[in-house]
């Protein structure tokens, strides 16, 4: 039998996890998840929290801000792996707070919850070099088909329009947000459809509909296709992350549409701060920045001992 | 003494970021960005008798084994030393990447990509190497082809830009100036009979060029290597008596380029700015190419519009103009960061933050006394979305898949070229960015 409390404690001061440990989370976890709509309907108040990125000593940061789960409803936007030095810690604390507190934390796919990019950006790396196999990050894989798409926030007095949360943005496929409900989700992130565009599309200010991606996934949306989707699904507001902005976050389209970041000082380089969204019972909209800190975590060794640079 | 040592630590960390430049060139090489047949010839050469440059046995084994890893444990050398090494390690490395007949980018042996270094670093490398090809091309092409022509390499380090440039364009001399360590490493990768990198030098390669089996051998050779168009020669960029050291293989009336990749934002602010003129005051018709990086500034002058495109050569990109993410300028606490992060590994970069913009790295040419007119600057944010041909670019995105598009821009902003003629004017397509 699994003690959770003490796996939290554990991973939060980066001990090494048991790999049986960690398959047993991961079935647990898939158990929790196969039950969640693709659209999971959250109630207020939560604090909406944008790209973790491996980044373990600021999501700790974050839950001491924003105080730990169950005290505060949380939903992550995606992202948690990658790139930061510590993703399987970052994505097994927030597994162990989904089973612990299923109602009070929320996680939604992001584009590298994805065993193509996760093979490239890091976490792989990451669990090979700590478990000397491919297992564990296997393991986390078979948990990502399961996370859900999107989500819905609803005041608790049901008047005010809602909020609709996803990783990257809108799909020319899609219209409305019950169209998002008949998607099977239930696998590796596809290259192109509506599934792919949500966890890789990005808002730009300057396009009048839609336009390539420089990613080379997903789409580019502009202000009157916001527009279009915030009305048609009676809503005031849509958040995402996926883009690293300076000032933690950004809202444009006229309050339309929020990009929360959570990873500050990005890969130990960007040097910028990260915040998250707090929506209050009315939907008000309240965001906290914060900064990095500086971490020293010496019982498992980091990848780097520094950023990269063009030298 | 102990002032010597620590200033030796210090030389030895500038030295290991030439390392770094050439792991990630060899990244985007065999990724398939560049294509620079000298890379795979040069490394084993270099890990050899960068071993051999250390006298501590232990110290030598270690150097060895991060080397090996700093070069994604593709170079496979055994301990001993001898001229098959390397021609090993090269076929180890070429035997299952045939030029021409594999998909490049497909290397077999890198089954699993990310051995490499990440995207977003193999794109700004490519966007580094890209860039100053560009403008060193432009500088050759408009010589006449009986023009004699000399480059300047300050901190060459392990480029190869000389093996790819000197057999084609006779008409030039390349001068690689470096610390003496340096010099000896490549002058020994150079002379190596089984990797001939001595033919593209055109140097005539005796016999009797013994090279070094250990580390005493190693200290007792020479670091000058010559021909009649290349000279490697070790000098301290932060002595100007150097001069005496290239004035027998220099002409100082010849159009002349000189080349800093990275290389003077090492040296202390006055330093560098007595090498920018000492160079300015002997060579009659010069150019400076620099490539380094800008720690930013809380008051940039720099505007964001001209992202939207300007001058020749330039186009829109949706990334290129995305109001998304308020980068449009340098902002110092990336330079700040950056700074932290270099220290941890002993390495200073006095110019970061004191020559942190392209504003301010234009006026300190200017006080050197070059005419403003004359002198360009660019970000690379700015060089990527302007000075890269559309097809080029496309090219280049389908070679891998880069997430990263912010921090990419935003990396690239903290990089800047700077193209500065005295004596002529390069004749440039490529329109810099308007201060």
């Amino acid at each position: 039998m699994l003690n959770l409390d003490k796996i939290i404690d554990d991973v939060k001061n980066c001990k090494l996890i048991p790999e049986n440990d960690i398959q047993e989370l991961c079935f647990l976890a898939q158990e929790l998840l196969i039950q969640e709509s693709n659209i999971q309907l959250i109630d207020t108040p939560v604090t909406i929290c944008g790209d973790i990125h491996g980044q373990l000593h600021d999501l700790l940061r974050l839950f001491r801000i924003a105080h730990d789960p169950p005290e505060t409803r949380y939903l992550f936007l995606g992202d948690f792996v990658d790139r930061g030095f510590y993703s399987l810690e970052t994505f097994l604390l927030l597994l162990c707070y989904k089973i612990r507190y299923p109602d009070r934390i929320f996680l939604i796919r992001g584009n590298h919850e994805s065993r193509q990019i996760t093979s490239v950006y890091g976490f792989y790396d990451e669990c090979l070099r700590k478990y000397g196999s491919a297992n564990v990050w296997r393991y986390c894989c078979d948990v990502f088909d399961y996370l859900a798409l999107g989500a819905f926030i609803q005041s608790s007095s049901g008047n005010d329009d809602g909020v609709f949360c996803v990783h990257g943005g809108l799909s020319p496929a899609i219209e409305t947000i019950d169209e998002i409900r008949l998607i099977d989700r239930k696998q590796e992130v596809p290259h192109d459809g509506s599934m792919c565009d949500l966890l890789w599309s990005d808002p730009e200010e300057n396009i009048p509909a839609w336009a390539v991606s420089p990613r080379g996934a997903g789409y580019l949306f502009g202000y009157s296709e916001t527009e279009r989707f915030l009305f048609r699904n009676k809503l005031s507001l849509i958040a995402r992350a996926h883009q690293l902005v300076m000032e933690g976050y950004k809202e444009v389209f006229d309050g339309g549409l929020v990009t929360v970041w959570s990873a500050p000082n990005y890969c130990y380089r960007c040097g910028n701060v990260a915040a998250v969204l707090t929506l209050d019972d009315s939907l008000n909209r309240e965001y906290t920045v914060f900064e990095s800190m500086l971490q020293d975590c010496n019982e498992i060794p980091t990848k780097k001992p520094v950023a990269d640079y063009f030298l | 003494m102990a002032l010597n040592s620590y200033l030796d630590d210090q030389d030895s960390a500038i030295r290991s970021t030439d390392f770094d430049a050439l792991s990630c060139r060899l990244s985007t090489h065999l990724k398939g960005y560049i294509f620079d047949p000298y890379i795979e010839l040069l490394i084993p050469n270099l890990i050899n008798y960068k071993t051999l440059s250390v006298e501590s046995q232990f110290k030598s084994l270690a150097v060895r084994r991060n080397l090996k890893k700093q070069f994604f444990g593709l170079f496979d050398i055994t301990g001993k030393l001898d001229s098959t090494n390397a021609t090993t390690a090269q076929r180890s490395i070429t035997n299952t990447y045939q030029q021409g007949t594999l998909q490049r980018g497909q290397h077999p042996t890198l089954s699993r990509p990310q051995v490499l270094k990440s995207p977003v670093i193999n794109r700004g490398t490519w966007l580094r190497t890209y860039s100053i090809d560009l403008i060193v091309k432009q500088f050759i092409d408009q010589s006449e082809i009986d023009e004699p022509i000399q480059i300047i390499s300050l901190g060459s380090g392990n480029d190869t830009r000389a093996f790819n440039l000197l057999p084609q364009y006779p008409n030039l001399t390349y001068i690689e100036l470096d610390f003496e360590e340096t010099c000896k490493i490549k002058r020994c990768a150079i002379l190596n009979p089984s990797t001939k990198l001595y033919e593209p030098l055109s140097i005539d390669h005796t016999s009797e060029d013994t090279l070094p089996q250990n580390h005493e051998q190693f200290r007792q050779i020479p670091a000058e290597l010559h021909s009649s168009r290349y000279h490697l020669i070790p000098v301290d960029l932060r002595d100007l008596s150097f001069k005496e050291q290239i004035t027998p293989y220099m002409d100082f009336t010849r159009k002349t380029l000189v080349l800093s990749e990275c290389c003077i934002c090492y040296l202390s602010t006055d330093k560098s700015n007595e090498l920018l003129a000492f160079f300015k005051q002997i060579l009659e018709k010069g150019v400076f190419l620099i490539y380094e990086p800008i720690g930013g500034s809380d008051d940039s002058m720099q505007n964001e519009s001209v992202y939207a495109g300007n001058g020749n050569g330039s186009f829109d990109h949706p990334g290129g103009s995305s109001n998304i993410s308020n980068q449009s300028r340098a902002s110092s606490s990336y330079g700040e960061i950056m700074l932290r992060n270099l220290s941890t590994r002993s390495i200073d970069m006095p110019s970061l933050l004191s020559y942190g913009t392209i504003a301010s790295q234009k006026q300190r040419l200017i006080e050197i006394g070059l005419d403003a007119n004359h002198i360009g600057v660019s970000d690379l944010k700015f060089v990527y979305f302007n000075w890269v041909q559309q097809e080029i670019l496309e090219k280049v995105t389908k070679l891998e898949f880069l997430d990263e598009i912010e921090e990419l821009n935003l990396i690239n902003l903290h990089y800047c070229l700077i193209v500065a003629s005295w004596g002529f004017k390069l004749q440039s397509k490529f329109t810099p960015y308007q201060i």
